[in-house]
């Protein structure tokens, strides 16, 4: 785990940028958004997406991740040939915005890269079902959907240093509950969303 | 005709015995770690870093500019 909690000093919000921290974590757990905005060439968090996870790759940090991720994939996939946005929760914000300027990539194509991306790095598959049991508390306690709740029981259930994603909704998780680690750009965003509740 | 009835909609009493939801999910003892598979990862750490690269920054070729998506050129 990086010896900071956030990246601000007196910082206490959890939210650390890819761009900061020489430390970088042991484990975390991989969020759609993230994984859409690194396959995504045109994603507005491509470029810091794509290069933090290949730090992450190069540090031998261990990605977790679900069949929630793929099933979620599939969306992914089918916006992009549909050329419509993608509805939250599957990728929240990860969609290119406007038309799309290029040939939208092919379904296989974006699962033959997902699959390289796997046997590129220190990914570590975990079974739904490990993580369902500890979903509904989440969602109630929360108040988020069901397949949020699993990507932040799958960080609990699997001790993983945070989430990897662009999503700003986990910011209504306190950071005692979930670290989040985010663009640089987001970041603001993440605290802002954040604040309200760890200043209760 | 459906009608409601506390006696009726009761669920059979069989059914208390079933394991709690999810009943997919293999429940965990409090402290047990989930069950984890590494996915088989082929090469030097270079090697992956190339193909890591490859596989989110496709070439050209995979991606192809359509020209004429928004021109209407032929």
């Amino acid at each position: 785990m990086p010896d900071s909690r956030a990246d601000r000093p007196g910082d206490e919000s959890a939210v650390h940028t890819f761009g900061s921290g020489a430390e970088l974590p042991r484990s975390l757990a991989l969020d759609i958004t993230f994984v859409a905005s690194c396959l995504i060439v045109e994603d507005l968090d491509h470029a810091a997406c794509s290069a933090y996870l290949r730090r992450l790759t190069d540090s031998g940090t261990v990605l977790f991740f679900t069949d929630l991720t793929e099933l979620q994939l599939h969306d992914v996939a089918r916006a992009l040939r549909s050329g419509k946005s993608i509805d939250e929760p599957a990728t929240a914000r990860s969609a290119p915005r406007g038309r799309l300027e290029l040939v939208p990539p092919a379904p296989e194509d974006l699962f033959d890269r997902w699959r390289t991306l796997l046997a590129s790095t220190e990914a570590m598959y975990c079974e739904l079902p490990e993580v369902i049991e500890g979903m509904w508390s989440i969602m109630t306690e929360h108040d988020v959907d069901a397949a949020r709740a699993a990507s932040v029981s799958l960080v609990h259930a699997t001790q993983a240093d945070g989430l990897l994603t662009t999503d700003e909704a986990y910011g209504r998780f306190d950071s005692t509950a979930l670290s989040l680690f985010v663009p640089d750009r987001r970041a603001g965003a993440f605290r802002c969303e954040r604040s309200p509740r760890s200043s209760r | 005709m459906y009608e409601h009835d506390d006696e009726t909609t009761r669920a059979p009493r069989e059914l208390a015995d079933l394991p709690p939801f999810p009943v997919t999910a293999r429940r965990r003892s409090p402290g047990e770690p989930p069950r984890l598979r590494r996915t088989p990862s082929v090469g030097s750490l270079e090697e992956r870093l190339a193909r890591l690269d490859e596989a989110m920054n496709p070439t050209p070729e995979r991606t192809a500019p359509l020209a004429s998506f928004d021109s209407g050129a032929a």
